[in-house]
């Protein structure tokens, strides 16, 4: 006696262009991770030095016209893009975002290398770029949290208060210098997390490589420059780049530790090193070599 | 035309040559793809979905060039992986519904159809479980489930019953012979000579990397049908005489056994009529039966040249 209990029935139903096929992915990619109350409290965590930048918002906004907070007022940051540069750029919204990258990166291919679940999705009518652009776009979106969202609230959060659109014409560079920030630093990081997880079936090896990379890194490039004493030290630091790009991008009124041709070599290798070792590891020698 | 045809398809990883000009058609119904470990036959299915790329050849679909076809080649095909293939903290249902998305299925589409299918393979009970805490006979079922959801033409099925137990293993022949009665075309790769014969009406035969014989299943039991093995008891000569005037072929016969193979266009009965006009008498006839085994070891025996890597 066979053991299904119903027969097969043919499906006669409507079926989707090939072109979104990757929303799935990218949905079961993201969504369990914002099931994890761990990983929520990071993302709240992350989001913690913007609430000062709404303070600092709602003070100039509110008190700025009152005679008798000018001196205090005074004393406090402005709200424009010194202040976006150094909230995106921060110690501990980076260090946060590098825990991200290792929680969320290191398995965005070595699970499906592990499970073997990488030849199942690669067998359905999703290509190599349609599912590599459903992981980097789930890692993406946390990216996200830590730069484009916040911002924007912020300027929302300024627009309204002030109550006219003045903060968006004199201080724009807000807006377009962070999307900038996102489209490069980001988005280049993204192909490099993606790239390293590619190599490796284990998850934890690729955590590893991550965390050497990052912080490493960092370190490296610290004592490099604390015996040379030259800036050039802090070109391996995946870190400070990312810090001297949010200055550049913002075009923030702080020292930079890295020049803009540098930072520009930097994110071109980091991009085209990924985009090259992704296209052998999916494209010339087939996706599971 | 069949359902799918290989032409002449080349994969090579690096230097070493997987497949080395794999030629076959299969017409419907199940075919099986046999060979010993590293002849090819997982490559061989990773080429047919594009997993691996092909270093010349090409195959047609329903007549249709895999290239003109492109990613959409997979809407039509379901493929049931080797080893693992199930995403762990995933129940049985929303795994097969994702991938039913990624078919194209609409998401509501998509989750009704894989309670469907999960409920044909048997899982319809565990569908809300965990994927990772199913046994290997579940797993393989669930990923059977996966390849259906999108109700493909072609099944691709890399060694289904591996590391099931003998029930588990009958209840997934036995889908898989439904499956060739709803009229789906079934590829089916394994070593197990026995899933090949229970399910499939053709066969072929891979070795190191080439197609070593390969034909439909009744063809090979119609053309052992005209062997057979005579117990003679009187004189041995005289009995093997008379069959090679017949033009007959016989093997060696000691103690009166012989081993007689017959045109195709003569009976058994013609092996009486010789003996009747002998001193002596037939005292065993049997048909002899050559298992697709013993066809499959002769043709992995052959010796299979290695071609210089390029």
């Amino acid at each position: 006696m066979p053991v299904y209990d119903q027969g097969y029935r043919p499906y006669g139903g409507e079926r989707k262009g090939l072109r979104r096929r990757w929303i799935p992915l990218f949905r079961e990619e993201a969504l369990p991770y914002l099931r994890k109350k761990r990983f929520l409290l990071l993302l709240i965590l992350a989001v913690v030095p913007w609430f000062y930048g709404i303070a600092l918002t709602y003070l100039h906004t509110q008190l700025g016209d009152a005679e008798w907070a000018k001196d205090f007022l005074g004393q406090l940051p402005k709200v424009d893009e010194t202040l976006v540069a150094r909230l995106l750029t921060n110690g501990w919204s980076i260090f946060l975002m590098m825990i991200v990258s290792i929680w969320v990166g290191s398995g965005l291919v070595a699970r499906d290398r592990k499970q073997r679940t990488l030849e199942v999705f690669l067998g359905r009518a999703l290509g190599p770029v349609q599912y590599l652009w459903a992981k980097g776009a789930a890692l993406g979106l946390f990216f996200l949290i830590f730069s484009m969202i916040p911002v924007t609230v912020l300027v929302i959060f300024h627009v309204g208060l002030s109550g006219d659109l003045a903060f968006l014409w004199t201080h724009g560079r807000v807006l377009w210098g962070t999307l900038l920030f996102s489209a490069v630093g980001l988005g280049s990081l993204t192909l490099f997390l993606l790239c390293i997880s590619s190599l490796s079936k284990s998850p934890r090896v690729v955590g590893i490589l991550l965390v050497g990379v990052a912080f490493f890194g960092w370190a490296a490039s610290g004592i490099l420059f604390a015996i040379t004493r030259s800036e050039a030290a802090w070109f391996f630091g995946l870190i400070p780049q990312i810090e001297a790009l949010g200055i550049l991008c913002l075009g923030a009124d702080v020292k930079s530790l890295i020049s803009p041709l540098q930072s520009g070599l930097f994110f071109s290798l980091l991009t085209l090193g990924s985009l090259g070792v992704l296209w052998i590891r999916f494209g010339r020698k087939g996706v599971l070599r | 035309m069949g359902v799918l045809a290989v032409h002449g398809v080349h994969v090579s990883y690096g230097s070493t040559k997987a497949l080395q000009g794999i030629t076959f058609q299969v017409k419907g119904g199940a075919a099986g793809l046999l060979g010993p470990n590293g002849a090819g036959k997982s490559t061989l299915i990773k080429a047919l979905l594009g997993l691996v790329p092909l270093s010349s050849g090409s195959f047609t679909l329903l007549d249709r060039e895999s290239r003109q076809l492109g990613p959409a080649l997979r809407d039509r095909v379901g493929y049931v992986p080797e080893r693992d293939g199930v995403r762990a903290g995933m129940s049985g249902v929303a795994w097969v519904s994702l991938l039913g998305e990624l078919s194209g299925l609409p998401r509501r589409a998509a989750i009704e159809r894989s309670h469907e299918v999960l409920q044909y393979v048997g899982l319809g009970e565990s569908r809300y479980r965990d994927a990772a805490t199913y046994s290997t006979g579940m797993q393989q079922r669930l990923k059977l489930a996966a390849a259906l959801v999108h109700d493909p033409l072609l099944v691709l099925l890399d060694e289904p019953t591996a590391g099931m137990d003998p029930k588990g293993r009958e209840e997934m022949l036995d889908l898989c012979r439904d499956l060739v009665d709803q009229g789906k075309t079934l590829l089916l790769s394994t070593h197990i000579l026995k899933d090949v014969e229970a399910v499939c009406s053709e066969v072929v035969i891979l070795h190191r990397g080439r197609v070593v014989a390969g034909a439909r299943i009744e063809d090979w039991t119609r053309s052992q049908a005209q062997h057979f093995l005579v117990q003679w008891h009187g004189k041995p000569e005289e009995f093997r005489d008379a069959c090679t005037k017949a033009g007959w072929e016989v093997g060696r016969g000691e103690n009166g056994l012989f081993r007689v193979v017959l045109p195709q266009e003569e009976g058994p009965r013609s092996v009486f009529s010789v003996a009747d006009g002998l001193q002596g008498a037939i005292h065993r006839f049997v048909r002899e039966e050559t298992s697709l085994e013993e066809v499959f070891l002769e043709a992995v025996s052959k010796e299979v040249p290695l071609e210089e890597p390029a």
